[in-house]
């Protein structure tokens, strides 16, 4: 198992050197000269070269690959070509609040869709079953920030039970702290920030839990249909065991495996949606300032944002797989071909 | 008489509407007897067996009918008093070892969830039956194979441990669906005499659903012939293979490959079974039988009481012939 | 039940009947089709009708009057004005023309270079066959909207950009399906009895191959329609996609955002409008797929 991993994770290192050779590409590259956006159309030449020089462009391109990524080694992802700041602490300072999003996210998403997706398999062709799939057809139809202003205009607009962006009422903001708002709020005891801070969460939470919920229950359902085909649901049955164990021992632990690929692969794809869902809601995590740097084309943050959600997407991939692997008898790792 | 089932008719919602698999079938099991319920596959006979377990799906429903266990009748009983007879008083093996067993418990816990279900037992002494039960269906070092996962073990292992499944409650009836279809031809005959040897030694009752006249029915002590959902004969086993009366199990007797016999060709019947919802209302192997008359397209043939069998047949062969 | 009865009782039919049969009998694709055929004729009309200067839509879609700004759905503007005072629904309709043809364009792309690039790994196997996929798993490893928001921010805006993107991304889909389909057909006996009798490859590529892909990619493609829908409002939402004064959906619910509590109804309807859309090739996508792999339809 322990060799297994170590081999999966030493596969890792040529997909991550060429995810970081393929943004650099994209970057300095395909890119128009960052001195002329960065400084302006009508900038001076001699403006223009020094700046290029204070960052380092006139390097031979291989020799500039080398620099960045020797920083990125020891975490050093280069400076904003804006606020000349460097990149990893304006990261680090943002990444809590993605976090804390996605993983409220991914929750939401995987009881929900999981639960639906019995319900759905279980009553297959019922008006439940029915009601069910329509809904996540929707969902996966819409778009992910639509989702979110409807829901705005919804719980905010007239409603008003829940505001309508941001993280957390500014007086209420816990001082210091891992910046996990849910956790440091806590810790501290400060019960009416913690519930503040739910509030806030709410609606962005359940806006990018929408599309992968969706996914989820749909591969449920449809997993779950496949295994209570099996014979050895038959079998489970001829025992005489009662419905409910026969559907969550039997055929739940089985219909699991696909299930768990796609919640992993759901979290990356969460990542992104991050984008999206911080935005319309003013949330002040990686997402939202990654489109604003996007916007005023600020490529060492951009490159640095990219080069994160790879390494976490890859990780979550390579964690599905062990988990795979530990819950399938079947699977064997000496025998894995890789 | 333990298992009495009294014109059982089992029907299934499907693209071409309401189909019968099983129409108006009735036989009974005694203690301690062998029956083998016998035809080509969508004859209806697994349908049957599993209308006793009561383990339809849930697009097929029993439409009228008596099932008696002991005297009780199954059909009238709730899902939870079923339950407590599934697995319990009676249990099931079935056709595919390979894909019966869940494969992502050990066997040892597959066999064990069965114990534990049925009796109070503690887990220690559950633990020892199961050893013992294992030791009983001849698997070789069971203390051992139990922490085996299905995907571990040969075709006929996985089978015995399905008996030893079956066998956790010492049932008073098992129903065995083509217990040895899957495996090969050795195997076949060392679960066979297995499922003998439970018989001789608890004295249960087996039902034993086969598509071959041959070894398998040989087994039983008496034989049901099944075609389209009905039976057609049956009888003493000796009876029916040294003399069918029906030309269907004529038919199938003469299409079992046999050593001795030097024809150049396989036999085989003519024409094919039709769909379940393409049967006629009039005997349903009249259109495939060589001596059928005007009066077989007429209407049903009655079940013919006989003195050593009963035959659903107007032209049945008598012994002289 | 009866398997080998079924070739002698089922007529003999042509896949393409099958297809449609099995499609018609599907109510929601049936929809869905005629959905999709009438955005696709909206789309021809309106661009035909402004390349000749005619104007069919009830206002024109890019000129509005700041005098009629923020009007509520009425009789004259259906489905409101917005902060220009344009009219919603012409701005609705006109931008059916740009979802969808950066929909197909990207698509297009995608499908072209990955089935081309997975038919050649699958056929010829080997190194080249490891290089490209190895490409591709460098490309899926980064999730594919933020890679397009990348290739975006490098490029500059423009939906010519976006249609890039958006296809370069979809690439290792197409590429995964047709190497996957290549190498099952080039395992049969028949290609292996082509390949004897001396058929060059490129006779086997058109005559056995390509029917056999055809079915699975023209899904993908259909679904692959749907998710480009996506992208595109999404890259517009974000600020990357159309350069104003051009309707595009996604960019009309940026521009209405900051109208949400004052004037919702001018996010209500490109939203709708975007998820009808989408919901319609999925759908279309869904029917077809069980129309033409039987195997899925069992359920």
């Amino acid at each position: 198992m322990l060799l297994y991993f170590i081999k999966r994770l030493l596969m890792l290192i040529p997909v991550l050197f060429f995810v970081s050779v393929l943004v650099f590409l994209i970057m300095r590259v395909f890119s128009p000269d960052p001195a002329t956006i960065v400084l302006g159309q009508h900038a001076s030449l001699e403006k223009a070269e020094a700046w290029r020089e204070q960052m380092g462009l006139n390097e031979p391109i291989i020799t500039q690959y080398l620099n960045y990524m020797n920083g990125v080694l020891h975490g050093d992802f280069g400076v904003s070509y804006f606020t000349n700041a460097p990149v990893t602490g304006e990261l680090l300072a943002r990444l809590p609040a993605t976090i804390e999003l996605a993983v409220i996210a991914i929750i939401i998403a995987s009881i929900a869709g999981v639960f639906f997706g019995i319900i759905s398999a279980v009553k297959k062709n019922s008006i439940i079953d029915n009601f069910t799939m329509t809904t996540a057809l929707i969902g996966v139809s819409m778009p992910v920030f639509w989702l979110g202003m409807l829901l705005i205009i919804c719980f905010s607009g007239w409603l008003h039970w829940v505001p309508s962006g941001g993280r957390i009422d500014t007086l209420m903001r816990p001082m210091g702290g891992t910046g996990f708002y849910f956790y440091d709020t806590l810790v501290i005891g400060d019960y009416e920030a913690f519930f503040n801070a739910l509030q806030h969460a709410a609606l962005p939470a359940i806006t990018l839990a929408g599309y992968s919920m969706a996914i989820i229950t749909r591969m449920t359902r449809s997993s779950m249909l496949d295994v209570l085909h099996q014979d050895y649901i038959r079998t489970a049955r001829a025992k005489g065991l009662s419905s409910w164990r026969v559907i969550f021992k039997h055929a739940f632990r089985n219909a699991l495996l696909p299930i768990i690929t796609v919640i992993g692969l759901q979290f990356g794809s969460l990542l992104s949606g991050a984008v999206l869902t911080e935005t319309v809601f003013a949330w002040p995590g990686i997402g939202a300032y990654s489109v604003q740097c996007i916007l005023r084309s600020d490529f060492p943050v951009i490159q640095g944002v990219v080069l994160i959600v790879a390494f976490v997407f890859v990780i979550m991939n390579l964690l599905v797989d062990l988990l795979y692997a530990a819950l399938d008898p079947r699977v064997k790792y000496s025998q894995e071909s890789v | 008489m333990l298992l009495d089932v009294q014109h059982l008719t089992t029907e299934f919602r499907t693209r071409h509407g309401v189909v019968q698999a099983v129409r108006d079938v009735s036989f009974s099991i005694e203690k301690g007897e062998i029956l083998a319920l016998v035809g080509e596959s969508g004859s209806g006979k697994s349908v049957t067996s599993l209308s006793i377990m009561g383990l339809l799906s849930s697009n097929g429903r029993i439409s009228s009918g008596r099932i008696l266990f002991n005297g009780e009748d199954l059909l009238t009983k709730s899902e939870h008093a079923l339950r407590r007879i599934r697995g319990n008083n009676m249990s099931m093996i079935f056709q595919e070892p390979m894909t019966s067993l869940n494969p992502i418990f050990t066997v040892g816990d597959q066999i064990m969830e069965s114990i534990q279900l049925h009796t109070k037992l503690t887990k220690k002494q559950a633990q020892e039956k199961m050893l013992h039960l294992l030791d009983l269906v001849g698997i070789p070092n069971p203390s051992k194979r139990v922490k085996d996962y299905p995907h571990q073990l040969s075709g006929g292992m996985r089978q015995r441990i399905m008996i030893a499944i079956a066998m956790a409650c010492e049932p008073q009836l098992l129903i065995a669906d083509e217990p040895t279809t899957a495996l090969d031809v050795t195997i076949q005959a060392q679960i066979l005499d297995l499922i003998y040897r439970m018989r001789e030694q608890f004295n249960i009752s087996v039902l034993l659903i086969t598509h071959d006249l041959g070894v398998v029915a040989e087994a039983a002590d008496r034989v049901a012939v099944m075609y389209c959902g009905r039976i057609v004969e049956d009888g003493k086993t000796a009876d029916i293979l040294s003399s069918p009366y029906h030309p269907y199990t004529l038919g199938l007797l003469k299409s079992i490959p046999r050593l001795d016999d030097n024809a150049d060709r396989l036999y085989m019947i003519p024409g094919m079974v039709p769909p379940p919802e393409e049967v006629p209302p009039y005997c349903a192997f009249a259109d495939r039988c060589s001596r059928a008359q005007d009066a077989c397209r007429q209407g049903l043939p009655p079940f013919i009481a006989l003195k050593d069998r009963n035959v659903r047949c107007l032209n049945y062969i008598t012994e002289d012939q | 039940m009866t398997d080998a009865a079924m070739p002698l009782k089922v007529k003999r039919s042509s896949k393409w009947a099958d297809m449609w049969a099995s499609i018609y009998a599907n109510k929601a694709a049936l929809c869905s089709l005629f959905f999709i055929l009438f955005l696709v004729l909206t789309a021809i009309v309106t661009a035909v009708t402004q390349s000749m200067g005619i104007q069919i839509l009830p206002y024109d879609p890019n000129t509005g009057d700041m005098e009629q700004a923020f009007i509520a759905p009425c009789a004259e503007h259906w489905f409101g004005t917005d902060q220009l005072g344009r009219d919603i629904f012409s701005r609705v309709i006109d931008g059916t023309r740009i979802s969808l043809s950066v929909g197909a364009a990207a698509v297009s792309i995608a499908l072209i270079t990955g089935t081309l690039l997975g038919a050649v790994g699958g056929f010829f196997g080997g190194r080249l066959d490891n290089l490209i996929m190895r490409a591709m798993d460098v490309i899926l490893s980064v999730p594919s909207i933020l890679l397009a928001i990348t290739f975006m921010a490098a490029l500059g805006r423009g939906l010519d950009k976006a249609v890039l993107a958006i296809g370069l991304v979809s690439i290792p889909e197409y590429a995964r399906i047709a190497r996957s389909c290549v190498m099952a057909v080039k395992a049969n006996d028949y290609i292996q009895a082509a390949r004897v009798t001396g058929c060059s490859n490129l006779r086997i590529i058109l005559k056995h191959i390509v029917p056999n892909i055809t079915s699975p990619i023209v899904v993908r493609a259909t679904l692959g329609i749907s998710s480009a829908v996506l992208d595109t409002a999404a890259l517009g939402f974000l600020g990357l996609g159309v350069q104003p004064p051009f309707a595009e959906w996604g960019d009309m619910l940026a521009r209405s955002r900051s109208f949400i509590f004052s004037a919702p109804y001018t996010l209500i309807f490109p939203g709708l409008a975007i998820t009808v859309t989408v919901l319609a090739f999925n759908l279309f996508g869904d029917g077809l797929r069980d129309a033409l792999d039987p195997r899925s339809r069992r359920r």
